[in-house]
């Protein structure tokens, strides 16, 4: 294998941006500090080239349909227009690229969000068992949380705010400490196991 | 004039993304490729001005070595190339080490040691129903931290200790559930306070009659 | 004639549900009922702590979410820019998210800035790249930025020269609609406050960090949006919406109850 396609070669890259930002914070080394803050930049800098990514992705898909003419190809083209149109007006008309930005994507964009309520209440009918006691603890958490966000409860009967409020202050609050805590665990011990070279699904 | 006009195609273009809920239409996808599309002009023109500001001005400034995290971060787009792949992983590597390492290092004083010291009460400051309260909640938390331990087998002691944490789990997870339909919903509700007033309610009833419609010609058929 | 019966309601109940909300949903939109609004104390708290600030106090604000989530977050930052603007607060405003500027513009372009300067009062930074490296770039150096979002070089503004280090700012107000880990991670004891606008899912998560001081308080969505819309004494968006919200929740209210009623009694009845 040829040295640039060599495995290690990321790895290596993984651990000295690894070490450097992390010994950076545990000791008061000036020249350490002065390499963390470049390679930081240079991080910026390659973050946001990475920005382009998934952009060049869906041009290359939805080009592909244009070219073959696939069935739908208008919507394709609609796309490219809709993405320069934005695009350009930012540069040539700033005015109507904030227009289009807050009157037009804003509201379009919590439209097309809107499906997740809807399957919510579907998935709750259909799929939604107290099967075991698992599940009648989630469902009575999850009752009383809405209740919690529906104010006509509250108004009604005040009780329920409490019972809601102490089951997120208490049991909740201690579970999603244990979480949390757990998930630092778990964060340390990914990032040596990526050190030792045992996880290479960062590298895609 | 844009008042009644922007409303007016804001709420066609509402009202075409909640189409799907009648059923799959090409209206639908328009909406979706616009938010796409609008989505993606955005994001080239932040990127491009983010990377002036931070790349191409002080490159031209005379800091000639931010040469190099340049040609990393275009090697980022051979990952479309089967080919040439190989070479993204190098740009790869080097924003996940650097993330990775803020995150582990910050993780240990903040998310352990902070949480734990979270754990320590003054008990002559706490009332009586406080005290139950905390050691309900700390035993959540030990009983959970345990419950992710997987070195022991959970029996006995043991697996009641990680019982107590999946059930603790089910009622942070539960309550997570029971707030998300709120915070799903009100999507749906602002779309609807704003489709309620003029002129845009007027297209209310133009969807309905398209729906009449289409209900009618495919029972026709 | 529709035959109503149990095996037609089964086959259309998707459509059913769906009509069932749309109609809960639309109905206050067309005639408000006027629920009452009781208050949470995190919201109190989060108010309290900006009418405590003192006309000059600089403040960090970050924008951190996407267009589809203006509703639960950009509303209630929409009501707290808007105190932060009347008690005459320095506002920084950054972005660790990439539509974050333009949301910050489109807040700033929809409230009434009392007087405020652009350079003196209040700069918007622009878009930080990187997520959490680009959150310690920050931190370690807030200074970073030669231009503003709209390219006007920073160097003159009166507003830059007012701090030179991350705990030179009074509070951090972050909004975002994922975990809040990251932002905790690196702002957490940097910053004297630090105030999260979430969404009402990601409060259950975020109770640990209030309980243990890391995290001052927070603004759950448009929820908390509507509790601080009624602090300040007017009638906003998210106050609308919390008819509405009655009603459709308690819709998920009944049909959890409704779904499991059926199941419950059959098998309690013995029957599988």
């Amino acid at each position: 294998m040829s040295l640039v396609r060599r495995r290690e070669i990321p790895l290596i890259i993984f651990a000295v941006t690894f070490l450097i930002s992390l010994l950076e914070y545990y000791l008061e080394v000036p020249f350490l500090s002065d390499i963390n803050t470049e390679i930081t930049n240079w991080v910026l800098i390659m973050s946001t080239f990475a920005l382009g990514t998934g952009l060049i992705a869906l041009c290359l898909y939805h080009g592909k349909i244009i070219m073959q003419k696939k069935n739908g190809y208008f919507v394709s083209i609609i796309l490219f227009i809709s993405m320069l149109m934005l695009f350009m007006s930012y540069y040539v008309a700033p005015n109507f690229a904030d227009y289009l930005y807050n009157e037009i994507y804003t509201p379009l964009s919590i439209a097309i969000i809107c499906f997740t309520a809807f399957y919510n209440y579907t998935a709750i009918y259909r799929a939604f068992r107290i099967r075991n006691i698992d599940a009648a603890v989630f469902a009575f958490a999850a009752i009383f949380l809405m209740m919690l966000y529906a104010p006509i409860f509250e108004t009604i009967i005040p009780q329920t705010a409490t019972v809601a409020n102490w089951i997120l202050d208490v049991p909740n609050m201690g579970a999603s400490r244990g979480v949390i805590i757990g998930v630092a665990l778990g964060t340390i011990a990914i990032a040596i196991r990526i050190l030792l070279g045992y996880e290479r699904a960062y590298m895609g | 004039m844009s008042e009644v006009i922007t409303p007016l195609i804001v709420g066609a273009l509402t009202l075409m993304a909640w189409s799907l809920l009648y059923r799959e239409n090409v209206f639908y996808r328009i909406a979706e490729v616009l938010v796409v599309g609008f989505g993606m002009g955005y994001t080239l023109y932040i990127s491009l001005s983010t990377l002036n500001d931070i790349w191409l001005q002080p490159l031209l400034s005379g800091k000639w070595w931010l040469i190099i995290p340049a040609i990393l971060g275009l090697m980022l787009y051979t990952i479309y190339s089967k080919r040439y792949m190989f070479l993204s992983r190098w740009a790869m590597a080097a924003i996940a080490g650097a993330g990775a390492g803020y995150a582990v290092s910050r993780a240990v004083p903040v998310m352990i040691i902070g949480q734990i010291e979270g754990l320590g009460v003054k008990f002559s400051e706490l009332s009586p129903l406080d005290l139950v309260n905390h050691i309900i909640a700390t035993i959540a938390c030990i009983s959970t931290v345990a419950y992710f331990t997987f070195t022991r087998e959970h029996k006995g002691w043991f697996g009641g200790l990680t019982r107590i944490g999946r059930w603790s789990m089910m009622l942070a997870f539960g309550s997570t559930f029971g707030a998300s339909l709120y915070a799903n919903q009100i999507f749906t509700i602002e779309r609807a306070a704003f489709l309620a007033k003029y002129p845009q309610n007027l297209l209310l009833i133009v969807a309905v009659l398209f729906i009449a419609y289409d209900v009618f010609k495919r029972r026709k058929h | 004639m529709i035959n109503l019966n149990l095996e037609t309601l089964s086959k259309y109940d998707r459509q059913i549900i769906f009509l069932v909300v749309l109609v809960l949903t639309f109905l206050p939109a067309f005639y408000p009922i006027g629920l009452p609004l009781p208050q949470y104390f995190l919201t109190n708290k989060v108010y309290n702590a900006i009418n405590s600030l003192n006309p000059g106090d600089l403040v960090l604000i970050s924008f951190d979410f996407s267009p589809g989530e203006w509703v639960e977050l950009g509303i209630a930052m929409k009501d707290i820019m808007q105190h932060l603007f009347i008690k005459h607060a320095r506002l920084v405003i950054i972005a660790f998210s990439p539509n974050g500027p333009a949301l910050a513009n489109k807040v700033l372009s929809e409230i009434d800035l009392k007087g405020a300067v652009y350079g003196k009062d209040y700069v918007v930074l622009g878009y930080i790249p990187g997520d959490e490296a680009g959150m310690a770039a920050f931190v370690s150096n807030p200074k970073m930025f030669t231009v503003d979002y709209y390219g006007n070089p920073i160097a003159n503004m009166p507003i830059m020269n007012a701090f030179n280090t991350i705990s030179d700012f009074k509070m951090y107000i972050f909004a975002c609609y994922t975990w809040v880990d990251p932002w905790l991670r690196q702002f957490s004891g940097k910053v004297g406050m630090i105030i999260g606008v979430l969404s009402a899912d990601i409060v259950p998560q975020v109770m640990p960090y209030i309980n243990s001081g890391q995290m001052y308080s927070l603004i759950r969505g448009s929820r908390g949006a509507a509790e601080y819309e009624q602090l300040m004494g007017i009638k906003g968006e998210a106050t609308a919406f919390m008819d509405a919200a009655s009603l459709t929740v308690s819709l998920g209210v009944v049909l959890t109850i409704v779904a499991n009623y059926g199941y419950l009694k059959k098998r309690l009845g013995g029957q599988r």
